[in-house]
């Protein structure tokens, strides 16, 4: 791999509900071109991280650095301005846009911000083109022109991450992208989402589904009752003993090694 | 210190009428989360129902009685018809209904009973107190006791019964009620029937009070109403209720007492500004 | 055309403009108005003390009200629009009993008598009456037109309705919420001003109950009418209470209850309007096209 670099920097992030520390102090960086989990049993604080990430949620504590610049705060269209892009686990479609024009939506990115170029035309050759380009990499040019509210599941979950796609992101932020997905289609998904980092996207995911989670990620954060419980390469987290005894509860972890995982 | 008195009793009459009426709407819109504009239509009916049943028959309590019930009436059919259906839809579309509604009720009561003021004179059958030196009309003793009759009675109901359960576990949420057991929609029709009823009873009883029942007698109320529910924070019945107590209190102080030309009625809009700005869940947040 | 069917045109076209401005927020943006006739009332008490007490002339007025408006939409916009979409709602109409009031109490807008002994508006020498003064509104109500139409194809249309399908989608896309809804506030409520400065040197003398709540409701039934969101829909809704009256004559009695029995009976059965996505018209004709087809 090219010389890796800090994409994004999570330095001591709490985040307190009155007396509840639903995120405490927790730390760690993700690299460019790596797709990084974020995991933990129920509970664990591993939205409540994400949302601040994302800028759902200000931060109690810490700070958020993406390319050395803070994004805790930051409002969430500040932050697709700087290159961030996310889905959302519940999804949220235009349902009465076609696919196509929901892509177009995120094209316009750059021409938002000023009130000039926010009275140029949206529907041209261009634009129309380049959102068929997208929806190709996510596999839904048939649907171009189906409305996006009439789409299943997980069709809907490719749309939203056609729509980060189009964001021109360096770094997607997937969230819980494979909860409700048949078989077939979490490979489908794995492949997509693999596809990505080779266009040099990094990921950052929550993920409920340990196999796919293991499967997919370079590297994994396990949260724990919102601190941070281990942090490295799947292989070795999944034989980490506090890791398996947080998912399984203690006697747990005799469990696992007597099952020969 | 006699008209402070006196002025603050006023002030609470008036207040426990607005209670009554705003708290039809806090509990549509807490279940249905639909803006019951309506409702002070159902006031205005409720009123000159009352009026003509009195004037046919002399007796206040079957004028009451009758008027309770075809507004029960009317507020399930309106829920029935109008805002079950277009609750798939975004809330402007009830609301907008609701609306609509209300003008064409208006409109009815004036083609109907004509524009004109009619003159509902009568006194309460109840005695003439005497309250920290002041004498307190039987008009005033009487909706003093009437109200304080009908939020006791909803109280209990909320609090000690099962239908007070039910209703309150529909509000939280619908489908989970539903899938206790609860028959939500029953639950919804009660809740306009009782609301319906009482605002029925508001509605006599500003035409006493007043003296007058005319179509317009509805439009103030109910914006107010609404101000009201926001004041008292969204969701909060008990907060609506004491929200519009304290602006019965206020608005007769400051124009009987204080001599403040301010217009009354705009009063609980900028109390309605002010807790926006500040407090924008509302002075009492969600209770149930 | 008779004076009188002319001057119900006007009166009409006055109304479709004012509606093209709430169709901007409520169509378009998917934001609550229920106070929209507060904007007309400002744009015409504007152009009424412009022209009566600082002696400008329309031409020059019309920019002065246009900003006026927009620019007290925008203070006005800012707080409303950053509250939830029940509390909108409710503040909008709060916003509308206020400015009434204002117009009614303060003394500098004439009081319940407002403000009378507004002139024409001339042109070139000629003082702008009838048909003439139809054709100025036309023209004006083409300009709003081509707005309307222009708004729907350019990117801060498209992320004005974005917002309305789903405002935190919209939001991760790089939309700001409030800079596009506010956008949307101040272009519909500056024509609205313009409306009401049109209407202003057409009845020549206006009154605060002129621009009461009543007044936005009946501008918002025009556009659930004809369909909200819809580029024609708010000049056909607003042709149809507007001619309906007239030719009912003899039961103008009735006329507000005709106008709640309206509105109530689209918005419980086609909320989308007459031109809207699933109106019977929209059915008919797509039936019409597959029969040919």
């Amino acid at each position: 791999m090219a010389k890796d670099r800090t994409l994004l920097k999570v330095i001591d992030l709490s985040k307190h509900f009155g007396g509840l520390k639903a995120v405490d102090q927790v730390s760690f960086q993700l690299q460019q071109g790596e797709i990084l989990g974020l995991l933990g049993p129920n509970g664990a604080g591993k939205t409540t991280c994400f949302n601040m990430i994302s800028g759902i949620y200000r931060p109690t504590a810490g700070s958020i650095l993406f390319h050395e610049k803070r994004t805790d705060g930051l409002t969430p269209h500040q932050m697709a301005l700087m290159g961030i892009g996310r889905t959302f686990q519940i999804v949220k479609p235009f349902s009465n846009m076609t696919v196509l024009e929901n892509i177009i939506v995120a094209l316009g990115l750059k021409d938002y911000p000023s009130i000039i170029s926010s009275s140029v035309r949206w529907n041209t050759k261009t634009n129309r083109s380049q959102a068929l380009n997208i929806l190709e990499q996510v596999s839904l040019t048939d649907l171009q022109n189906n409305k996006a509210g009439t789409l299943p599941l997980g069709n809907l979950r490719r749309l939203e991450i056609g729509r980060a796609l189009a964001l021109e992101p360096e770094l997607l932020l997937l969230d819980e992208s494979f909860s409700g997905l048949r078989h077939e289609k979490i490979s489908e998904m794995e492949t997509l989402i693999l596809s990505l980092v080779e266009k040099g996207i990094s990921v950052l995911l929550i993920e409920h589904n340990m196999k796919v989670a293991m499967n997919l990620c370079h590297r994994v954060v396990v949260l724990d009752h919102g601190r941070k419980l281990a942090e490295g390469e799947p292989d070795s987290i999944s034989k980490d003993p506090q890791v398996i005894e947080a998912y399984l509860g203690k006697g747990g972890s005799s469990y696992y090694a007597a099952s020969g995982q | 210190m006699n008209l402070f008195i006196e002025q603050s009793l006023n002030g609470l009459a008036v207040g426990s009428i607005y209670a009554l009426i705003t708290l039809g709407l806090a509990l549509v819109y807490g279940i249905l989360g639909v803006l019951h504009v309506a409702h002070a239509g159902i006031y205005t009916v409720g009123a000159y129902i009352g009026y003509w049943v009195y004037v046919s028959t002399g007796s206040l309590m079957i004028a009451i009685v009758v008027s309770m019930i075809i507004c029960a009436v009317l507020g399930v059919l309106i829920e029935r018809f109008i805002y079950f259906p277009l609750l798939k839809f975004p809330p402007y579309v009830p609301l907008i209904g609701s609306i609509a509604l209300f003008m064409g009720i208006e409109e009815f009561c004036r083609l109907v009973a004509g524009p004109s003021v009619q003159t509902f004179s009568l006194e309460l059958p109840f005695p003439e107190l005497e309250f920290l030196g002041i004498m307190v009309s039987p008009t005033l003793t009487g909706i003093f006791l009437i109200s304080a009759m009908i939020f006791g009675i909803l109280w209990f109901i909320t609090t000690r019964t099962e239908l007070g359960l039910a209703m309150r576990a529909t509000s939280q949420d619908m489908d989970i009620a539903s899938s206790v057991g609860i028959n939500s929609h029953r639950v919804i029709d009660i809740i306009f029937i009782l609301g319906s009823a009482i605002a029925a009873v508001a509605g006599i009883l500003v035409g006493i009070y007043y003296n007058e029942v005319y179509p317009a007698m509805g439009t103030v109320p109910a914006y107010k109403a609404l101000a009201l529910i926001v004041v008292g924070g969204l969701g909060s019945v008990q907060g609506a209720v004491i929200a519009a107590l304290l602006l019965g209190v206020a608005e007769t102080l400051l124009i009987g007492y204080a001599n403040i030309p301010l217009p009354r009625d705009a009063l609980a809009f900028i109390a309605m500004i002010a807790v926006l700005l500040w407090r924008p869940q509302g002075l009492f947040s969600k209770g149930s | 055309m008779s004076s009188y069917v002319i001057t119900v045109s006007i009166f009409i076209v006055i109304q479709a403009i004012v509606a093209y401005g709430l169709n901007i927020i409520v169509g378009y943006a998917g934001q609550i108005s229920l106070g929209h006739a507060a904007f007309f009332g400002i744009g015409a008490y504007s152009a009424a003390i412009l022209s009566t007490r600082a002696g400008l002339s329309f031409w020059l007025a019309i920019p002065l009200v246009i900003v006026i408006t927009g620019g007290i939409g925008l203070i006005l916009g800012l707080p409303s629009l950053r509250v939830k979409a029940d509390f909108l709602a409710i503040t909008t109409i709060g916003i509308n009993f206020i400015v009434e009031a204002v117009f009614l109490y303060v003394p500098f807008f004439g009081g319940a008598l407002g403000i009378g002994g507004i002139p024409r508006v001339t042109f070139m020498g000629t003082r702008l009456f009838g048909m003439n003064y139809l054709l100025l509104c036309l023209l004006c109500l083409g300009g709003v037109i081509v707005i309307s139409w222009w708004f729907t194809k350019c990117w801060a249309g498209l992320a004005c309705m974005a917002l309305g399908e789903d405002e935190t989608a919209a939001s991760s896309m790089g939309i700001s919420p409030v800079r596009f809804k506010l956008l949307a506030f101040v272009i519909g409520t500056s024509m609205a001003g313009l409306g009401g400065a049109l209407y202003a040197h057409q009845m020549r003398f206006i009154a605060p109950s002129d621009f009461g709540f009543p007044v936005s409701v009946m501008i918002l039934s025009l556009i659930v009418l004809g369909g909200m969101g819809t580029l024609w829909g708010p000049l056909l809704g607003a042709v149809i209470l507007g001619a309906l009256p007239e030719l009912f004559r003899p039961f103008t009695e009735y006329r507000m209850l005709l106008y709640g029995v309206i509105l109530l009976a689209m918005i419980r059965f086609q909320p989308s309007g007459l031109l809207g996505e699933d109106s019977f018209i929209r059915k008919i004709i797509r039936g019409r096209k597959d029969g040919i087809s």
